[in-house]
């Protein structure tokens, strides 16, 4: 075993550029695998991110069936209730209460079918990046009349800053209510798409419109950390279930983003079978070759008594060394190009477009590399090694030193 | 009867791989005494390097058989063959017989390796027996480092080491110039008076065949003179 190993480690350097060829395609396939895998992982991850971010929260308090049809009539009447049974919760970072409807928005030239969100406008930032996307005049101050609108809706509507428009919307007593706002600030989000739909105003302001006193529509929450959600969100539906309210996590809120990320992984796991099988046949020629080429030396290692088997493990454990170098190599490589594009990202500008339609992530994406990347990937590069070794291996091993001796 | 080496019992060997039959060996009955220092010359094609092969269990014989050390090889299997010519033969061919990567050391301890000699011991054995045929000085030289005649030196060595019963060579000065060969030739004589190793080789050399102590020679396949000097 020993001196199968042995001879092994010293074939693999006596024909450098072979080997470097095997290596090469090996760091290259590892590279390409990794770094494949950790854009589709920093896509996800960043889409992910966005939604929470965009208001989506970590959890969500409304009154059961809400998020069907976001109907004005299914509310949290006592939010204060809510809030003081939630505030304490272990896991809690903040929260804000919202009014959410969906209404019409109108300026004298053009109108457009929203969503009315009655932000608290002190507690909202803190949950929501809305107030950071501010690109003209201010986020809203508490004021009356104040209203938050995207570029992408003002040009649409051709309304400034301070200009005049029509909030409409079905109010809680069933009549359909409006009511003027003044244009306060302009966003752009990293969504046109978003910020042609949602519009902002306070929620004091909401709550009158809408005839709905002190109700909210929901209250959402960040929790300190993502793994803390579930049981977040769980403690929450504990103590405010028998309300009919129901606490619901991001994962519930935007199940299409959810898919698209357990998508993204089922195709890595593609991806890993797929280099396994490219690596190993791309491989397997060289090492094949510089098998062939030693039939002679082979023959004679046969000839003074070395067992088969043992030519078969020398074999063997030349595609191990050639694995675990490629790895060694592979990984140094792949660790500089990380801390490199971690820093920089990936322009995917070209791609701007398409990224659009991925719940608005931005065009540079940050690879991310997971712990189950770095497993499968090594453990796919070095299976694909290992694999190119045994038709090899067996091949050599069945020759009879005779001939070895012939066939050269 | 221990005396009796090798003993080859009508020997035939047909190849029949391409569309025409080869009868390379018609027949052989040899036998050989432990000590024996003899060679099987005859013309190229006349079946010497296949007799040396099927005597040391590399081939199988088409008919007949070979006792070896009193065993018929006929009977053990391909892994049996390996542990019979690890601890019984010594192989010397006519050129490349060193594992390249291996030093002249280690190309000679690799059959005390295989043999689970211990190291120490290896080692001892393998430098003293390349002092022996007078390479002292390339105990560490890998055999691209060394001449053609050295690199038969090492083989020798490495035959002889682990003290087998017969040392078989097939031609193994053919590459060599002729005193580079003859020299050789005196060292292996050496060898087999010193050891009592057995030594049967090929070869086309007139300069082999007079050291050589019993010549057989061969023609298409059959034994035509057997004279012992
Ligand atoms: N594997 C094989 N397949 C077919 N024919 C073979 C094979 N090996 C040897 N022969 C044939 O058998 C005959 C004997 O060959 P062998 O190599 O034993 O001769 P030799 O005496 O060693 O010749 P040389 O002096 O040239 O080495 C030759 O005719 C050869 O062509
Ligand atoms: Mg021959």
């Amino acid at each position: 075993m020993k001196l199968a190993m042995k001879l092994a480690w010293r074939n693999i350097w006596r024909n450098k550029r072979r080997s470097g060829v095997i290596l090469t395609a090996i760091v290259v396939g590892l590279l390409g695998m990794v770094f494949m895998i950790a854009i589709m992982d920093g896509m996800s991850s960043d889409m992910v991110k966005v939604s929470i971010e965009n208001g989506v929260s970590h959890v969500q308090i409304h009154r059961e069936g809400f998020l069907e049809n976001m109907s004005v009539a299914l509310n949290i009447r006592n939010p204060g209730y809510v809030i003081s049974k939630i505030e304490d919760m272990p896991g809690l970072k903040t929260y804000a209460e919202r009014v959410k409807v969906r209404g019409l928005i109108s300026s004298p030239e053009n109108s457009s079918g929203v969503l009315i969100w009655g932000i608290n406008y002190e507690r909202e930032p803190k949950l929501n990046s809305i107030a950071s996307y501010k690109v003209e005049g201010e986020f809203l101050s508490g004021k009356k009349g104040e209203i938050f609108i995207g570029k992408a809706l003002a040009k649409k509507l051709k309304v400034e800053l301070d200009d005049k428009i029509v909030v409409r919307g079905q109010g809680l007593a069933t009549e359909i209510v409006s009511a003027a706002f003044r244009i306060k600030g302009i966003y752009v989000s990293t969504s046109p798409e978003y910020d042609k739909y949602n519009i902002f105003i306070n929620l004091k302001d909401s709550q009158n419109l809408f005839a709905m006193n002190d109700r909210v529509s929901e209250i959402a929450l960040m929790a300190d950390d993502l793994d803390d959600v579930d049981s977040l969100a769980m403690s929450i539906n504990n103590e405010i279930g028998v309300q009919g309210l129901k606490a619901e996590t991001w994962k519930e809120i935007i199940p299409l983003i959810v898919q698209m990320v357990e998508m993204f992984t089922a195709f890595n796991y593609i991806v890993f079978v797929i280099v396994v099988i490219a690596m190993a046949f791309g491989i397997v020629n060289t090492i094949l070759m510089s098998v062939l080429e030693r039939t002679r030396e082979i023959g004679i290692l046969m000839a003074i008594g070395t067992k088969p088997i043992m030519v078969f493990g020398m074999v063997m454990w030349e595609g191990f060394f050639l694995g675990l170098l490629g790895l060694v190599f592979g990984w140094i490589i792949t660790i500089f190009f990380y801390a490199i594009l971690l820093k920089t990202g990936i322009d995917f500008s070209i791609w701007a477009d398409s990224l659009k339609y991925m719940g608005g992530i931005g065009t540079t994406i940050y690879p991310v590399i997971k712990g189950y990347n770095v497993f499968w990937s090594s453990f796919s590069v070095f299976i694909a090694a290992v694999l190119s070794a045994l038709y090899p291996a067996i091949k050599i091993m069945r020759l009879t030193p005779v001939k070895a001796f012939r066939s050269v | 009867m221990t005396d009796k080496i090798i003993e080859t019992k009508k020997l035939t060997k047909v190849y029949e791989e391409s569309k025409v039959k080869v009868n390379a060996l018609r027949g052989i009955d040899l036998t050989v005494k432990k000590g024996e220092f003899m060679a099987i010359a005859g013309p190229s094609g006349s079946g010497k390097t296949t007799l040396l092969n099927i005597i040391g269990g590399l081939d199988s014989p088409t008919e007949g058989k070979v006792i070896l050390g009193g065993k018929d090889l006929s009977v053990l299997s391909k892994s049996e063959l390996s542990e019979m010519r690890l601890n019984n033969l010594g192989f010397i061919f006519q050129a490349y017989n060193l594992i390249p990567v291996l030093s002249a050391l280690e190309n000679v301890e690799y059959v005390m390796l295989l043999q689970g000699i211990k190291q120490e011991e290896r080692q001892k054995r393998a430098e003293e027996i390349l002092k022996e045929v007078g390479l002292g000085d390339y105990i560490n030289a890998r055999p691209n480092e060394m001449s053609g005649g050295q690199q038969q030196r090492v083989a020798v060595a490495r035959a002889i080491v682990s003290n087998p019963n017969v040392v078989l060579a097939d031609e193994p000065t053919a590459n060599l110039d002729s005193t580079t060969g003859e020299s050789l030739l005196v060292m292996m004589s050496e060898m087999n008076k010193k050891r009592d190793v057995t030594f049967l080789f090929s070869t086309h050399d007139k300069m082999v065949m007079d050291h050589s102590e019993r010549l057989v020679i061969l023609k298409d396949g059959e034994i035509t003179e057997d004279k012992q000097k």
